[in-house]
């Protein structure tokens, strides 16, 4: 069996009775291969998701369910250089800055 | 503004056979740390010193990483977490002892410490 990682989904259910994701816009700083985006996308309204990974970024849009794939966009980005408009951001997520 | 990253904190190893679940040892850190952590680390103190973001809330849960093997667990460190991370030959060690011992059906995992925080945007 291939690597796992949280399979008893504990940081899923902590992120979403922390944070009320509904009808929310949101950018997550660092998606990787998407694999945190998943966890709350079906909850949200929009996702913009950046990596500077390129490749991880190829992964994400590989395995991304078509129904998330319509409200989520992944842009190669940094966060000190974001190329986005000031404030169109409901919620943004710093994800596994590790 | 959500802050969701692990926390560098000597990670427990856990060899894992059905309901029983043997702590082995731990990752050690190195000095250095990941430099993601302390960028982090920073960046959220000087938003919070700058008066951009109030603190609603602080969580810490563990998140486990699986594996089927100790090898494939060292080898994985090895690969993707060399510069902050490793698993000492100890450790290594004393799970394959375990391994050996109970002879029963296992897996290994490492609990990792998370940090989740909630901020909120002052006006």
């Amino acid at each position: 069996m291939p690597l796992q990682k949280d399979p008893e989904g504990v940081e899923t259910r902590h992120l979403l009775q922390a944070v009320d994701f509904s009808r929310c816009s949101v950018l997550e700083i660092g998606c990787g291969d998407g694999r945190l985006t998943w966890r709350y996308a079906p909850f949200t309204q929009r996702i913009m998701a950046i990596d500077t990974d390129a490749s991880a970024l190829q992964q994400a849009l590989k395995t991304c369910h078509p129904k998330i794939k319509k409200k989520t966009t992944f842009v190669c980005a940094d966060s000190i250089n974001l190329p986005f408009r000031y404030g169109i951001f409901d919620i943004a997520i710093l994800s596994w800055s590790f | 503004m959500i802050d969701l990253r692990p926390i560098a904190a000597s990670w427990p190893i856990e060899v894992v056979m059905g309901e029983k679940i043997i702590q082995v040892g731990c990752v050690t850190d190195l000095p250095a740390g990941p430099e993601g952590d302390l960028a982090a680390e920073n960046a959220i103190e000087k938003a919070n010193r700058l008066g951009w973001f109030t603190l609603r809330g602080t969580w810490i849960f563990p998140f486990h990483y699986w594996w089927d093997s100790i090898e494939e667990m060292t080898e994985y460190v090895k690969e993707k977490w060399a510069d902050f991370a490793v698993i000492k030959p100890k450790v290594i060690k004393t799970a394959r002892y375990v391994i050996r011992e109970t002879k029963s059906t296992h897996r290994v995992r490492m609990r990792l410490k998370m940090l989740l925080s909630c901020w909120q945007k002052n006006r």
